[in-house]
C-alpha cells in the first residue's frame, strides 16, 4: 500500500472509531464480547442504526456514489467492519442486502428497480431476506419447489421456504422461484423480490439448537409479484441466483477476524482465573500449547482476510469465500471446543454465579456448529473449492 | 502487509524452481552436490537473506521453490540460516563471500540448544582456553549432502549461556548417520576441543530465525507439491470407470489439502517479511511454524491418502515429500516449541482478574 493510501485509512480508521463510540447505544459494553439477543441488536442495530450510519456517510461505504452510496474504497469498507467488530457491534441486519442484492440490482436490475429498492437498503428501510433454501432445496439448490403462476400484470407464489434468516424481520425476500411449471432443475427460474406483508404470506420462525430464532420457514400462498419486481428476466433465475451468491465473497470475513480474536482473547483472560490441576489454566502446558494454536490460527485467518482484500483491489480473482468460510468454522469449532474444555462442568451454565464469564460457551458452540452448514454447507464449500479451483471432475452427490 | 506477488517476486520463484529442478534431476542423475550448490551460489540464490533488510518475499519463495522441487540441499540452512548469520558477523565478510557463492558449505550444528530440540542428548559445550574458545561434544543431524568447509555451531558456555562458533572442520569427526529424509543425507559431527571463532548474538539471532523461515517456507514448497500430485493424480486415475476426484470423499482430502496449503503460504510470506523486522504485535514466524506442524503432517497424509498403494512405493516421489516434510516439521524449532514462545508473550505476565 502506497503511503498516502494508508495515511487515508489511518485517519478514516480513526474517524470511524470516534463516531462509532459517540454513536453506541447507551448501556452498549464495547468491551464485551458477548452475543446480543435478537431483540436487542434489532433495538439498538436495527433500521436506525442503519440509518444513522447512512447519514454520517457511512452505509453502503463501496458502493459507487450514483446508487446511493459513498464511493468509497473497499479498504475502507473494511476498515468500518473492524472497527464495528472491535466495539463488539454485530454484524449488520441487513447483511445479505448490502453485500448480495445490493450489487445484483447494481448489475442485473432495472433502472426502476435501482431507484426503489437501492437507497431503501441503506435507508434500513426495507430489511431483506434471501429466499434460496427449500425443504427439498437446500445444497441442491435447482431443485426449487417454490411456483410462480401468470396473473394479471405480475405473478402468484406458492410454496415453502426454509432456514430463511431473519425473515420475521424483514420487509421484503429476494427469491427463486419455479416460473416454468414444466421446467426442470435449472432452466424455468426466476428470482422475484417479493413483499412479505401481503396476505398471501406466513413467516413462521423456528427455534434453533442455540436457543435463537433467527430463521424460518416462509409460506407462500398466493403471494402477489409485480411484472417490474422480476430481477434479472423471466426464466433467468439461475443465472442470477449464480451472481447473488457470487458476491458472497471473503468481505463477510472482513471484521468476523477481530470479532474472533477478542472472543480468543476474553478466553484467555478467563483462563488466568482458572485453576485446574492445581496451576492457573495459563501455566498448564496443555492450555497453553491450545491456546497458543488457537491464536497463531486467528492470526492467519486475519492475514488471509488481508490477502483477499489485495486481491479484490488488484481485481484479481478473490479466493473464494468458500475458502475463507471453511478456514473461518473449522477454527471458529475448534476455538469453541476449547472453551468448553476448559470451562468443564461450567460451561453448562448460562448465567449466575457459577457462569464464569457471559459469553455462554455452552451455547456459543452449538453456533459454532452450525456455522459449517449455514450459508452452504462445509461438503459444498469443499466441493466448490475442489471444481472450481482445482479443476477436479464433477460427479454424483 | 502486502500478501501479493510482485511480477518481479512471480519472476524470482519461477526461475528459482526452474534452477532447482534441474538441480534436482541433475543429482538424481549421479551429479555432484557440493558442484551443484556452486552452481546455485553463481545464480545468486544464496544471497537473498544476507542484504539489511526490508528482504521482501524473495527469501521465502526462493526456500519455497526448494522444497517445491525436493532440491537435494538443505536449503533452509545452507541457503539462509548461515548467510544471513555470517551477515550479521563484520569479520565475517569472506566467509560470507564464500558461502553466498557456493564455493564453500558452512553447516549448522547444535541448533538443537536454541529450540530446545536434544531431547535429553547433551548440547555442545564451549570452554575459554588459553588460545581462545574451545568446542567439544557431539552434535546430530548435521547436513552432510555436502562436504563442509566448517560449522556454525552453537555451545552451551560453563554458565549455560548458548553462543555461536565458527570451527574449521580439520579436527572434526564424522559419523554418517542413516536418516528417513534421505535426499538430504545427515551425520552425526564430534567435536573434540575444537578452536572456534565466537560469532555475535546477532549472527544466533539471525541464525534461528532464517533457519525458522527457511524451513517453514520449504514446507510449505514440499506440501504444495503433494497437493499438486494428489490433485494430479485424482484427476487421471480411474476406478469404478470414472477419475477417482470425481467422487466427493476423494475431492474433500483435496480442498481440505488446499485449504491447509494457502492458509500456510500468508503465514509464511508474514515470516519472511518479519524474520527480523518484528514491529508486529505478534511473532510470525513463531504463527507459521505453529501452523506448519499441523499442516505439514495434515497434508502429507491426505496426500498419500489420495495416492492409494501407488503413493507408498519407493519409484514414486511422494514419499520422499512425506519425509522432507516430517524432518522440516521440526527443524529450527517444533511448533510446540514455537507455541511456548508465543505463550511466554501472550499468556504470561497476564495479572490474574
Amino acid at each position: 500500500m502506497d503511503p498516502i493510501q494508508q495515511s487515508t485509512e489511518v485517519s478514516f480508521r480513526s474517524h470511524v472509531r470516534q463516531w462509532l463510540i459517540a454513536h453506541l447505544p447507551e448501556g452498549w459494553d464495547p468491551t464485551s464480547t458477548r452475543t446480543a439477543p435478537m431483540e436487542e441488536r434489532l433495538r439498538h442495530f436495527g433500521r436506525g442504526w442503519e440509518r444513522r450510519l447512512l447519514n454520517a456517510g457511512l452505509n453502503g461505504l463501496s458502493w459507487p456514489v450514483e446508487f446511493g452510496g459513498q464511493g468509497a474504497t473497499i479498504a475502507e469498507e473494511m476498515v468500518l467492519l473492524e472497527e464495528s467488530a472491535r466495539l463488539n457491534i454485530p454484524e449488520s441486519i441487513n447483511n445479505v442486502a448490502k453485500t448480495m442484492l445490493g450489487p445484483t440490482l447494481m448489475a442485473h436490475g432495472t433502472i426502476e428497480q435501482q431507484q426503489r429498492y437501492l437507497g431503501r437498503i441503506l435507508s434500513g428501510e426495507h430489511i431483506w431476506c434471501q429466499g434460496f433454501s427449500e425443504p427439498d432445496a437446500g445444497s441442491d439448490l435447482a431443485n426449487i419447489r417454490t411456483t410462480a403462476e401468470r396473473v394479471m400484470g405480475g405473478w402468484s407464489v406458492h410454496g415453502q421456504k426454509l432456514w430463511t434468516s431473519r425473515a420475521q424481520y424483514s420487509d421484503r425476500c429476494f427469491a427463486i422461484v419455479r416460473t416454468d411449471a414444466e421446467s426442470q432443475r435449472r432452466a424455468g427460474l426466476s428470482v422475484l423480490l417479493v413483499a412479505l406483508d401481503q396476505p398471501g404470506v406466513a413467516v413462521r420462525p423456528l427455534r434453533q439448537a442455540n436457543g435463537d430464532d433467527e430463521f424460518n420457514e416462509v409460506w407462500f400462498d398466493g403471494a402477489l409479484v409485480a411484472d417490474a419486481d422480476v430481477l434479472g428476466g423471466v426464466g433467468d433465475g439461475w443465472r442470477v441466483a449464480r451472481t447473488i451468491l457470487s458476491y458472497e465473497r471473503g468481505t463477510a470475513h472482513f471484521g468476523r477476524h477481530v470479532r474472533f480474536r477478542r472472543q480468543l482473547e476474553q478466553l484467555i483472560k478467563l483462563a488466568t482465573g482458572l485453576e485446574i490441576s492445581g496451576v492457573p489454566a495459563t501455566t498448564h502446558a496443555h492450555y497453553r500449547d491450545q491456546f497458543m494454536e488457537a491464536l497463531a490460527e486467528s492470526e492467519i485467518y486475519r492475514l488471509l482476510t488481508r490477502r483477499e482484500l489485495g486481491r479484490l483491489q488488484s481485481e484479481e480473482v478473490g479466493m473464494q469465500g468458500s475458502f475463507l468460510k471453511l478456514f473461518w468454522t473449522e477454527m471458529y469449532q475448534r476455538q469453541e471446543r476449547l472453551a468448553l474444555e476448559l470451562l468443564g462442568p461450567h460451561a453448562d451454565l448460562l448465567d449466575g454465579p457459577g457462569a464464569l464469564d457471559e459469553d455462554r460457551h455452552g451455547l456459543r458452540y452449538l453456533s459454532a456448529l452450525s456455522r459449517s452448514i449455514a450459508g452452504g454447507t462445509s461438503e459444498i464449500q469443499r466441493n466448490i473449492v475442489a471444481e472450481t479451483t482445482l479443476g477436479l471432475p464433477r460427479g454424483a452427490r | 502487509m502486502k500478501l501479493l506477488l510482485s511480477e518481479e517476486e512471480h519472476d524470482i520463484a519461477g526461475a528459482a524452481g526452474l534452477c532447482f529442478a534441474d538441480v534436482t534431476a541433475r543429482v538424481t542423475a549421479g551429479a555432484d552436490r557440493s558442484a551443484e550448490l556452486g552452481i546455485i551460489g553463481e545464480l545468486g540464490w544464496l544471497g537473498t537473506a544476507t542484504g539489511p533488510p526490508p528482504h521482501g518475499l524473495a527469501p521465502a519463495l526462493v526456500a519455497e521453490a526448494a522444497g517445491r522441487t525436493l532440491l537435494p540441499l538443505p536449503f533452509a540452512e545452507l541457503g539462509l540460516a548461515v548467510p544471513a548469520a555470517l551477515a550479521a558477523w563484520p569479520e565475517g565478510a569472506s566467509l560470507l563471500e564464500a558461502v553466498v557463492a557456493g564455493r564453500q558449505a558452512w553447516s549448522p550444528a547444535g541448533v538443537d540448544l536454541l529450540v530446545d530440540g536434544g531431547r535429553g542428548s547433551p548440547p555442545l559445550r564451549a570452554a575459554l582456553a588459553a588460545g581462545g574458545w574451545v568446542v567439544s561434544g557431539s552434535a546430530h543431524h548435521v547436513q552432510a549432502a555436502v562436504a563442509s568447509t566448517g560449522y556454525l555451531a552453537v555451545a552451551a558456555d560453563e554458565e549455560g549461556v548458548s553462543r555461536l562458533f565458527a570451527v574449521a572442520a580439520d579436527n572434526v569427526e564424522i559419523e554418517a548417520t542413516p536418516n528417513a529424509d534421505e535426499t538430504c543425507p545427515v551425520s552425526t559431527v564430534t567435536f573434540d576441543g575444537a578452536a572456534g571463532r565466537e560469532l555475535p548474538r546477532a549472527s544466533v539471532d539471525a541464525l534461528s530465525r532464517w533457519g525458522a523461515v527457511g524451513s517453514v517456507a520449504e514446507l510449505l514448497g514440499c506440501v504444495e507439491a503433494q497437493r499438486d500430485l494428489a490433485v494430479a493424480y485424482a484427476k487421471e486415475r480411474k476406478q469404478f470407470g470414472v477419475p477417482i476426484g470425481s467422487f466427493q470423499a476423494v475431492k474433500h482430502h483435496c480442498a481440505e489439502m488446499h485449504v491447509l496449503v494457502e492458509a500456510l503460504r500468508v503465514a509464511v510470506w508474514a515470516a519472511a517479511i518479519h524474520a527480523v523486522e518484528q514491529e508486529e504485535s505478534i511473532d510470525h514466524v513463531a504463527v507459521a511454524k505453529s501452523y506448519a506442524g499441523k499442516a505439514g503432517m495434515q497434508v502429507g497424509k491426505l496426500a498419500l491418502q489420495v495416492h492409494g498403494g501407488i503413493g507408498f512405493t519407493w519409484e514414486h516421489p511422494l514419499h520422499r515429500f512425506l519425509k522432507r516434510t516430517t524432518r522440516l516439521t521440526s527443524a529450527f524449532g517444533d511448533a510446540g516449541w514455537h507455541r511456548e514462545s508465543l505463550a511466554r508473550c501472550h499468556l504470561d505476565g497476564l495479572s490474574m482478574p
